[in-house]
């Protein structure tokens, strides 16, 4: 990959999972998004329709910051944005295990199709209930590694999971 | 008597309940790609299906086929009792009232776990879970995909190569999934080791050292532009990358 072309990470996971919360947790900029009211009971009243954008510089180095759709009708998009990206972080809402459903079949969708580095983040998890990384690894069938909780409103935090994603990226080069 | 309708307007399971008590052919017409369907029942039970003039023997494809009829719903139907049946063994012997509660019940339990089944394109491949007892119809779907997996299947290759009816394809995925049998395939992990495996035993062929190189089945059961791995930025930019991220971050 030329040290030129512009990196992307994507943002993906199930209505709600604290998506655009995270890319405007990351993002230098203010977030490009496309919330719409929603048409249909999803649980809130805005949802992103086509897709967040946010801009992170790294040592000049732009990455850019692209988080999905999460209704299914969207599902389309999910392949067109993990094209050439540098990872891929499913987001679930830990406090939601209703949903884990629908993110693992965004997840096994994906990561059967490409060949695309990933994380599972599990938000919320500054909530008194809610399910631990390692429950949430269990359910996905996952090697711990591949999966850790964090709190998306937290700059901190999200940068955490963005730091794993590469050093997952960094393990599997040396493989 | 006629019995005759279009199955648009007459669901397939209550024109096989009302024939229960029945002997004759049932004929289908234009229901997906076959222009003609002959059932031929008997004493309670579907004895023959005969499709295009071509005679179905197998269990599973039987079982899929009506269950495609039942989802499809379309074509005409006509009944024509008869007194006398040919005179070559009968292929199958199904009782209809197994045959009509395999039927309602899989619509069910299609519904009740729509939201879990897996994506039709999701990629299954062999899982770690040794074989165990399967009931009927899971085992017999079971011997069929399990060379199929070896290379890696999805539930639409499954219905575009063999016809089979989707929503029990999905469905029985999932519950070879659930057992351990299958799991997705984690094309980043997965086709990196076949590669190195590859590797290695050509490697081994070229020095002598290997009587043969085995091609990775995973590898053979996919589009070449699908198993490029992409390639992951350079040492150097992820070490630049990393830095610069826990410089970022508040210390803990």
């Amino acid at each position: 990959m030329s040290d030129t072309v512009p990196l992307k990470i994507v943002i993906s996971g199930p209505v709600g999972s604290g998506k655009t919360t995270f890319v405007q947790s990351l993002s230098e900029i203010p977030v490009v998004n496309t919330d719409e009211n929603s048409t249909e009971n999803i649980g809130k009243d805005n949802t992103t329709v086509a897709l967040d954008f946010g801009l992170l510089t790294l040592d000049g180095i732009p990455i850019h910051v692209f988080g999905t759709p999460g209704q299914e009708r969207f599902d389309f998009m999910w392949e067109i944005l993990c094209e050439g990206a540098l990872g891929f972080l499913m987001l679930v809402p830990g406090d939601r295990p209703q949903d884990f459903s629908h993110a693992r079949r965004i997840l096994e969708f994906i990561t059967s199709r490409i060949s695309i580095p990933f994380l599972v983040v599990v938000t919320r998890q500054d909530l008194p209930r809610v399910w631990n990384p390692k429950d949430v690894a269990t359910y996905f069938k996952l090697n711990l590694g591949h999966v850790m909780g964090i709190d998306a409103t937290n700059a901190d935090s999200a940068l955490d999971a963005v730091i794993r994603l590469l050093e997952l990226i960094q393990h599997q080069s040396d493989v | 008597m006629a019995i005759f309708g279009d199955l648009a307007d007459f669901p397939f399971v209550e024109v096989i309940a009302m024939l229960e008590q029945q002997q004759g052919v049932l004929f289908l017409e234009n229901i997906g790609r076959f222009s003609k369907l002959e059932l031929h029942l008997s004493n309670d039970r579907l004895k023959r299906i005969i499709a295009d003039e071509t005679v179905i023997y197998d269990m599973y494809s039987t079982t899929n086929l009506l269950l495609k009829i039942a989802h499809l719903r379309q074509g005409n139907f006509e009944f024509r009792a008869s007194k006398t049946h040919t005179d070559s063994p009968s292929p199958l012997n199904i009782k209809l009232k197994e045959l009509l509660l395999r039927l309602t019940v899989l619509d069910d339990e299609w519904q009740s776990h729509l939201a879990d089944l897996p994506d039709i394109e999701t990629r299954f491949v062999a899982g770690n879970q040794e074989l165990i007892w399967l009931e009927g119809e899971l085992q017999t779907f079971w011997i069929f995909v399990e060379p199929l997996v070896k290379q890696g299947v999805t539930a639409q290759d499954l219905v575009l190569r063999f016809h089979l009816e989707p929503r029990s394809t999905q469905l029985n995925l999932y519950k070879l999934r659930t057992l351990g049998l299958i799991r997705p395939l984690r094309r980043i992990e997965d086709t990196a080791y076949y590669r190195q495996r590859y590797a290695l035993e050509t490697k081994l062929a070229v020095e002598n050292l290997a009587a043969k190189v085995v091609v990775p089945d995973v590898l053979l059961g996919l589009p070449k532009d699908k198993i490029q791995i992409a390639q992951p930025p350079s040492p150097s930019l992820l070490s630049k990358l990393l830095g610069a991220l826990r410089l970022m971050r508040s210390p803990i």
